[in-house]
């Protein structure tokens, strides 16, 4: 069969609906609120890398959120069609450098419509590598693996909603490529090869489809995913 | 998370603490990339109603009807149970998602388990050769979005929609299913007025399953942004049957107004002519919170009905309702529209059968007829008998033929394959019929009264054919016993897809079609009113087709009566419609390339140079030809001043040297004061320019040179059954002056584009002079002559007179002479023609054919030629006494006879011999320019004081004596008397 490229409907994908709201920022608060929650370690990473404490970097990314979305930036948003990442990174440059005030008293903890766990957060940063990476290419590279990791968590929960949990486990390396062994998966398995082969296409298939998915959650055509793909890819070359 | 560092079994670089699931992300990104690999197995494209058939040989796939995210839906027949259906088929994509098989089977329950008269209804569903199906009812009618973009509803007859929709939407809430994607699309009616919700695709069960939140996610809509509740938008979890009645409250708002309402929009009664109690119930339905909103369907239509203040009749379940008036005008327009569609195709069908059968006629036609001339033409005792008899035209009718024979050989593939193919070649056949029939009409096959432009009317007759023909699906039309017209619109797609629209690529194929068609109806228009006009060889589309594309171009038809070198605009009218639609066609592509912004399609553009190098590599061939015909003609070879001026070295050197005229067309010359011009006719034998006697006229120059234009005129009245008559003229700013009308066999038509011949040679000093047959044995036997002039001094000075004596001496009357003056010409010049005219009396009663007096001339001048051999072979040349020549004939009677009864066996193969005058003994009854070898014929000349004379004496040896006669003619120069009397003359 000759696979289709399964688009989403770009009407319905949150950045979409994001961009679709534009000024008015009814519908769009909600979809926003869901992207950020998806993808708010990133901009911790960078806030962090940028040369803040702990503290500090909570602070402002609580604060940014909230602003965010309470203060109707979504306004900016309509004009241009760029992806959500790039979007967010710039909204976040454009907030530590205008917005911040130090002196103002900052919400702490819940009320923030976006919420992350602060210490899971500073955990994940202390285990960055160093590298000397700047905080944008952090970002970026941030990025990339919380794209991977939700897709990837995704793909475990549809087989563990339908019990097959343990065969994730052993089939997920089929989805890199050939160099997964398939005999000694289908031993463990307790299935025949030909089972696991065609057990790892589908799971291949349904891998690609959903970080597209993914992707295209984020960004405002179709078009833009290949775009996407090619730059997470460069940046986890770095 | 915090392991320690491994290694990527696929890339073997290090894992990074943090890699998702423990996986490499490069990699991980990597595989997202590449294509997937088709699993084994057949390879099918849903989209390819073919391949679909194909994989599904239950169905008769009729039709697409719609595309979209959620597959795509066909209009088909299962052949099982004969009846018609809608056949929808899910993307293979999904079949890989791990919970497919569960949902779909979970999706075509929830719908069966759906039986209610306004809801499109499952017949079944299933899975073949990969492909998931549905099976569901064929609406024959139009949904919602296609009435809106004819015009608005009343509100009388969105009243007559909604309660029914409503109806359906209850019964489906109380079995537990939400639609969640009521909108225009899904909303289908059909002819007779019924309203159908189709796609309960994403329908959910409410009580019996989590609901799937990533169903938001995994690639199927949830359908289009404007007509959805909030609550899908912001907590789909929460989505209950309320969404629809929020989606049907932008659906009624969108009825009445034409617009969905977006924002702070208007009420309706505000933006369109409806009853305000419209607004109360659309913003009940349009509340944001689901709990605000109308709790039943059931409610929607209590409210709707109470604006009209009485609810519709058959108002709950079950029956069909009839349509209120307007709404049912909609439906009945389309329905009449589908009527007419039914007749159109009705007439379509034997229209096309017409076409199809002509083509075929014209073209078996085309091999008989030509093979049939070409045949004979074929003399067993000379290889190049065709060309020599027919010419040039050998080349035509056999260019004809060949082509007659492709069409036919094309016809019938094209007709089992159906559509444009189909349409080209009947257009490429009845083009070849069009040229047939002028190249017949002017050979006067069909007598002399059958128009030239019967050609031109085929010529149409295939645009049209091509133009019904285009596109249309042969097999659909001849063999779909449904009805046309009728379509769902099922899915998300709008508007359905038809099966015969026509790809891209093909409507600049079609534009290069269109030109060729084009370009034969201006061959055969400027080509018709070429030919009327001047009267040539028939300029149409055989000309085109088989030799002469560079003649033409340098013919062009100027003034009412003749014609001279020019631009011929029939040819460069063709080369310019060609050329230009092949660039259009280029030019076309590339801007609606540029526009879409997409890179050009190099599939498109190799068929479009393949235009050109088809096109350039024709144009190739036929100059090939055409130079191969005649390399003299068309190179302008040198060669023909040189043959002339072997002719004309005694010209006075102020003439300039006009050599030979190809095709006589146009000649300009200039006769200096005291001058004759002499025009001959001049036939290529065996390499050289020799004249056709007996032809020529003579234009007498006065007192001042005669600048002029020499043309070829012929007489609107044809007289003399199949001969023509024509006129000499000539054209100078002295005056016009013309020669009287001389009645020509078309045998002799030999000149491009002129028919005409001169006659004799002219003595200046007389006004006519009757040669006889000098030599003809030089008669045109393949058709390509020349005209020449030379000119040579007269002795006529101004005011003085010319003496044009004739000595006949009777053997019983005594000698006597008749002379006539020739003045000098009143006006700037003289024009006038001499010699017998080539009939015959006995002839010209007949009503022949064209080919028929073709093939007497022929007969007759092969006659004529053996007549005078016989004449040589009898004569004796030699000196009397007084040192005149002295030429003896001595009769030859018997071969005379011979010969005669010969030309009467030939001529009667072709003439009812009834007709011909019989052959007695004693007489001949072909007289042609001679007694017929009966006499004792000598003939002595002699020179006296510059004078010439000549003196005839013929005694019969059967008894029939006739005068001698003696006839003298005074001051030619010996290089003007044609060689073939020289030999009957030795100058001493």
């Amino acid at each position: 069969m000759r696979i289709r490229d399964d688009a989403p409907d770009f009407a319905t994908t949150r950045w979409s609906v994001v961009l679709a709201a534009g000024g008015t920022g009814a519908g769009g608060e909600r979809a926003l609120a869901e992207l950020c929650e998806g993808y708010w370690y990133p901009l911790y990473a960078f806030v962090r890398r940028q040369g803040n404490a702990p503290h500090d970097a909570e602070d402002l990314t609580q604060e940014f959120f909230a602003r965010l979305i309470e203060k109707g930036w979504l306004g900016d948003v309509g004009r241009e069609r760029g992806k959500f990442r790039s979007w967010l990174l710039a909204a976040m440059k454009h907030f530590l450098a205008n917005e911040w005030d130090r002196a103002r008293a900052l919400k702490r903890g819940g009320g923030g419509v976006v919420s992350f766990d602060a210490l899971t957060a500073e955990q994940r940063y202390a285990a960055e590598p160093v590298d000397g990476a700047g905080a944008e290419k952090l970002f970026d590279r941030s990025w990339a693996l919380q794209l991977l990791d939700r897709v990837l968590s995704r793909l475990r929960a549809e087989f563990e909603t339908q019990g097959k949990a343990r065969a994730f486990e052993e089939l997920k390396a089929t989805i890199l490529g050939d160099a997964a062994p398939l005999a000694e998966i289908a031993a463990r398995l307790g299935t025949s090869v030909s089972a696991v082969k065609a057990a790892a296409h589908r799971l291949r298939h349904r891998y690609r489809e959903l970080l597209r998915a993914e992707i295209a959650e984020t960004v405002p055509l179709a078009a833009d995913i290949d775009d996407e793909l090619a730059h997470l890819f460069s940046a986890l070359n770095e | 998370m915090n392991e320690t560092l491994r290694q990527c079994p696929q890339c073997n670089a290090p894992l990074p603490p943090n890699a998702p699931q423990g996986l490499c992300p490069r990699c991980l990104l990597n595989a997202a990339a590449p294509p997937p690999e088709a699993i084994p197995g057949d390879i099918i494209d849903i989209g390819d109603a073919a391949e679909v058939a194909k994989a599904l040989p239950q169905f008769e796939i009729i039709e697409m009807l719609g595309q979209g995210g959620m597959g795509v839906v066909y209009k088909a027949r299962q052949i099982v149970l004969d009846r018609v259906v809608a056949l929808k088929i899910l993307p293979p994509a999904d079949a890989f998602s791990p919970d497919f098989v569960e949902r779909f089977r979970r999706e075509a329950r929830s719908l069966a388990k759906l039986n209610h008269p306004n809801i499109v209804n499952v017949y079944d569903f299933g899975e073949t050769g990969g492909l998931y199906y549905i099976i569901m009812e064929f609406v024959d009618g139009a949904n919602l979005r296609q009435l809106f973009q004819t015009r608005k509803l009343t509100s009388a007859e969105a009243l007559a929609i909604v309660p029914k929709i409503c109806d359906a939407l209850q019964y489906a809430h109380e079995e537990g299913l939400v639609h969640r994607d009521i909108k225009p699309e899904n909303l289908l009616i059909d002819k007779k007025g019924r309203v159908k919700i189709a796609d309960f695709g994403l329908a959910k069960l409410l009580r019996r399953e989590p609901l799937d939140m990533t169903l938001t996610l995994s690639g199927t809509a949830l359908g289009t942004l404007r007509y959805m509740a909030p609550e899908q938008m912001d907590k789909p979890e929460t989505v209950d049957h309320r969404a629809d009645l929020y989606s049907l409250g932008v659906v009624i708002y969108e009825m009445l107004t034409g617009e969905t309402p977006v924002g702070r929009y208007e009420l309706p009664s505000q933006k369109a002519q409806v009853d305000v109690r419209f607004d109360e119930i659309v913003l009940h339905a349009l509340e944001r919170e689901p709990s605000r909103r109308y709790q039943h369907a059931s409610e929607v239509k209590t409210d709707v009905e109470n604006v009209t203040g009485k609810p519709s009749p058959q108002a709950i379940t079950g029956r069909a309702s009839e349509a209120p008036p307007s709404l049912q005008h909609t439906v009945a327009l389309q329905s009449t529209a589908d009527f007419r569609k039914e007749d159109a195709k009705g007439i379509l069908r034997v229209v096309m059968a017409i076409l199809v059968s002509l083509s075929a006629i014209g073209t078996a036609a085309g091999v008989v007829g030509f093979a049939r001339v070409i045949v004979p033409a074929f003399r067993p005792d000379t290889i190049r008998g065709a060309v020599e008899t027919l010419g040039r035209d050998a080349f035509q009718f056999i260019g004809i033929l060949i082509l007659s024979l492709m069409g036919l050989f094309l016809l019938p593939k094209a007709i089992r394959q159906g559509r444009d193919r189909l349409a080209r070649v009947v257009a490429f056949d009845l083009v070849i019929m069009g040229a047939m029939l002028t190249l017949a009409c002017e050979k006067q096959w069909f007598g002399p009264a059958v128009p030239y432009w019967v050609g031109g009317l085929v010529s149409i007759a295939a645009f049209a054919c091509w133009i019904v023909l285009r596109g249309k699906d042969v097999r659909a039309v001849f063999t779909s016993p449904e009805r046309p017209g009728g379509f769902e619109a099922a899915g998300e797609a709008g508007a359905p897809a038809s099966s015969s629209e026509v790809t891209p690529s093909q409507p600049t194929r079609h534009l290069l079609s269109a030109a060729l068609v084009l370009l034969c109806l201006f061959g055969f228009f400027f080509g018709l009113s070429f030919q009327a006009k001047t009267g040539g060889t028939a300029a149409g589309v055989t000309e085109i087709i088989t030799v002469g594309a560079l003649d033409p171009l340098f013919v062009r038809e100027k003034g009412p009566s003749g014609f001279e070198t020019g631009l011929n605009f029939f040819s460069w009218s063709f080369f310019a419609v060609v050329v230009g639609g092949i660039a259009f066609g280029a030019v076309w592509r590339i801007g609606r390339e540029d526009r879409a912004k997409v890179p050009r399609d190099a599939a498109w553009w190799r068929g479009w140079w393949k235009q050109v190098g088809v096109w350039g590599g024709l144009l190739l061939i036929v100059c090939i030809v055409r130079t191969v015909m005649d390399p003299a003609k068309v190179l302008q070879l040198p060669g023909n001043r040189t043959v002339s001026a072997k002719y004309n070295k005694q010209l006075a050197p102020s003439i300039p040297p006009l050599g030979t005229i190809t095709n006589g067309i146009g000649a300009q010359f200039t006769v200096p004061a005291g001058q004759v011009a002499i025009f001959e006719i001049v036939t290529r034998k065996d390499k050289a320019t020799v004249p056709v006697p007996p032809h020529c006229a003579y234009v007498l120059a006065g007192e001042g040179p005669i600048a002029g234009t020499f043309r070829w005129s012929r007489e609107p009245e044809q007289k003399d059954g199949p001969f023509r008559r024509w006129r000499i003229e000539l054209v100078s700013e002295a005056g016009t002056g013309s020669t009287g009308g001389i009645a020509l066999p078309e045998a002799l038509d030999a000149v491009v584009g002129a028919r005409g011949l001169g006659l004799g040679v002219l003595e200046p000093n007389e006004e006519n002079v009757h040669w006889g047959t000098a030599d003809v044995e030089n008669l045109p036997t393949n058709g390509l002559v020349g005209l020449r002039v030379t000119t040579t001094a007269h002795n006529l000075k101004t005011g003085g007179e010319g003496i044009a004596t004739t000595e006949w001496k009777g053997a019983k009357t005594g000698p006597t002479s008749s002379s006539g003056k020739v003045e000098p010409p009143k006006q700037p010049f003289m024009i006038g023609l001499a010699g017998p005219e080539l009939t015959n009396e006995a002839m010209k009663g007949l009503k022949l054919s064209k080919l028929q007096t073709d093939e007497i001339n022929r007969i007759v001048m092969a006659y004529h030629r053996d007549y005078l051999a016989l004449q040589r072979q009898h004569s004796t040349v030699g000196k009397d006494d007084a040192g005149r020549i002295v030429v003896t004939i001595t009769p030859f009677y018997d071969e005379c006879l011979a010969l005669a009864k010969r030309l009467q066996t030939e001529l009667g193969g072709i003439v009812d011999p009834a007709l011909l005058p019989v052959v007695k003994d004693g007489e001949l009854p072909f007289q042609i320019f001679n007694w017929g070898g009966a006499y004792n014929e000598t003939i002595t000349m002699w020179k006296t004081d510059g004078k010439y004379f000549v003196e005839e004496k013929l005694t019969s040896s059967q008894g029939h004596d006739r005068d001698p006669y003696t006839f003298n003619m005074s001051g030619p120069k010996l290089e003007e008397i044609p060689e073939s009397f020289r030999i009957y003359w030795r100058e001493e």
